[in-house]
């Protein structure tokens, strides 16, 4: 019999609850996002987040029983996001989880946003064991750590400025697609030429595995402005093709040189920009050359959801980690070393 | 018949447990610190060992539904919707002025709640004091202090006045008040979740209220954001983790 937790998440602008059994079996996995609440605005508005995840927490966490069949008595445990993330919108998820779990005398589990989307891989995969390279990317993080084994993580390179997805999300707005950038961006690019404009890739010679991209965002502003004082057209299909093209590039060469450096096989790409059709395909075409088990979780796992939360809170139930009744947000929660 | 109650919508964070017309356990936070995630629940635990009480024996959720702190509000009706939907037990809103009226509800007196709303505005709302209670007479508003006053100003009845909003009101205020003006000791001051669960008794008996999972906070005040969509579209969102 496997053991049944309820996942809870509501780190950002995704209200979302999910039933997993094992660690490894979706059960359910309801999500509610609130994309069109926060356009008019061109990103998310913290308070309007926090409202309506206590509007929609408790039916979503409903509908997750009721999709998995299963009720409050079957459950082992219940497994909550508590950081990194928006300081409110956290802290609704945290304290209906910790309410139920209060209320029905269930063990509660914190989980690591971040260490929840690494999870998302061994959903999407089931006979995956550690060790790995995890490439964590996302519009908060770009981190490349060393799986050793569950929730045991060396860190091997970080962003030092913008995240990945952050960039994705400027240069969206620069280019007038909206929000949220990320997808309109991969979707505005499909048409463009990648060679089209050679924006740059930052090479870090003091920690090969870092990442920057604050240069290539830049890079893009000033040839949008350049061209506009120019009074030149710009084709807004080669420049997000281009600017895409770079920012992959650079993902997939930094994620390959840890794989060589550590001897590893197997890469796990996880978060919101493991989304991204180019960088799925370029780790594809890469990863077969350089003889890598290249895993990726479907773009449904790579966004911000509760089954995630729930596969990562399993190890730390099995493993006695309870979070006590004070259990607070953080909203900087670091992967590797917070509590 | 049992009934909890919670209060996080400002400062002080409290938990109450009553029963018919006595009060079976109380307490009460007044520490101005943003810890109610974290101290609510160690509370409310040590609450209810205090008064041999299990949370299933526990017959309905009574919360303080605002206006207040929007984080404080949302940490008590989590909270209370947690356990309402965890034992299938009713959930009461109760607004946050009115449970703080009926801390000292004299009769003919006009009572006026005051809450900091911040940005130098108050939240409140008049009542009038009766036998029975103190029955609203105003909405729910946040104003500047000298518009509280306009509210008050006709009339020669006492005006009781509770909350942690009194300190915000002028010298000026006071002068306009005069004589009229009632300020009560201060364990009636604060926001108190016997007061909470009281009303919300009351209110379950009248009108059996809606869905406890759906159920929102009087928020009173828009988010900035929504008062300044313009600005806030410049500037762009949170990133996203
Ligand atoms: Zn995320």
């Amino acid at each position: 019999m496997s053991l049944l937790l309820l996942g809870i998440e509501t780190s950002c602008d995704e209200t979302a609850a999910a039933v997993v059994a094992g660690g490894r079996r979706i059960r359910s996995n309801i999500i509610s996002s609130q994309i069109e609440l926060h356009q008019p605005f061109g990103g998310v508005v913290p308070e309007l987040a926090s409202r309506k995840h206590l509007q929609n927490i408790n039916p979503i966490i409903g509908e997750a029983l009721r999709e998995a069949g299963v009720g409050w008595g079957d459950l082992a445990g219940i497994a909550v996001t508590h950081g990194p993330g928006l300081v409110g919108a956290l802290l609704v998820g945290l304290t209906v989880a910790k309410a139920l779990a209060f209320a029905r005398r269930l063990p509660l589990v914190a989980v690591n946003h971040l260490e929840g989307h690494i999870y998302a891989n061994y959903l999407a995969h089931p006979s995956l064991e550690p060790p790995f390279i995890a490439l964590v990317v996302s519009g908060g993080h770009t981190d490349l750590v060393h799986v050793l084994g569950h929730g045991e993580y060396h860190p091997l390179g970080q962003t030092r400025d913008d995240a990945a997805g952050e960039a994705f999300d400027k240069v969206a707005r620069v280019l007038g697609l909206g929000y949220p950038g990320g997808p309109l961006l991969d979707a505005a690019a499909r048409g463009g030429n990648p060679q089209a404009i050679d924006f740059p890739r930052a090479v870090l010679k003091d920690a090969p595995l870092d990442f920057s991209f604050s240069g290539v965002k830049t890079a893009v502003l000033n040839y949008h402005n350049q061209q506009r004082q120019r009074g030149k057209e710009i084709n807004v299909a080669d420049v997000a093709a281009s600017f895409q093209a770079a920012v992959v590039e650079v993902l997939v060469d930094k994620t390959l040189l840890a794989a060589k450096t550590l001897s590893l096989d197997k890469v796990a790409i996880c978060g919101g920009v493991a989304a991204n059709s180019a960088l799925r395909e370029h780790f594809r075409i890469r990863g077969a050359e350089a003889g890598l088990e290249i895993l990726s979780p479907p773009p449904i796992l790579c966004t911000d959801n509760a089954a995630m939360i729930a596969a990562a809170g399993y190890h730390r139930l099995k493993a006695g980690c309870f979070a006590p009744l004070d259990l607070n947000a953080v909203p900087n929660l670091p992967l590797i070393g917070g509590k | 018949m049992l009934i909890l109650g919670l209060d996080t919508a400002t400062a002080t964070a409290s938990v109450a447990l009553i029963r018919g017309k006595g009060l079976l356990a109380e307490e009460i936070l007044n520490i101005p610190q943003k810890t109610h995630s974290k101290k609510l629940l160690p509370v409310l635990a040590r609450l209810l060992t205090g008064a041999g009480v299990q949370i299933e024996d526990v017959d309905a959720f009574a919360v303080s539904a605002g206006p207040g702190s929007f984080t404080g509000l949302r940490i008590g009706l989590g909270t209370g919707k947690g356990f309402a939907h965890a034992l299938s037990k009713p959930l009461i809103t109760v607004p946050t002025l009115d449970a703080l009226a009926y801390n000292y509800y004299f009769p003919g007196a006009i009572i006026c709640p005051l809450l900091d709303a911040k940005q130098g505005l108050l939240y409140t709302a008049l009542y009038r004091g009766e036998a029975s209670g103190p029955r609203r007479e105003t909405d729910y508003l946040a104003l500047p202090p000298q518009g509280v006053v306009e509210y008050l100003s006709p009339g020669e009845e006492p005006v009781i006045l509770l909350g942690d909003g009194i300190g915000l009101l002028g010298k000026a205020v006071w002068a306009q008040l005069g004589e009229r003006a009632f300020v009560v000791p201060a364990a009636s001051c604060l926001p108190r979740a016997s007061s909470v669960a009281f009303l919300g008794q009351r209110a379950l008996g009248e009108n059996p209220q809606g869905d406890p999972l759906t159920v929102e906070p009087l928020y009173v005040r828009k988010s900035a954001a929504e008062l300044n969509l313009k600005k806030r579209r410049l500037a762009g969102g949170a990133r996203k983790f």
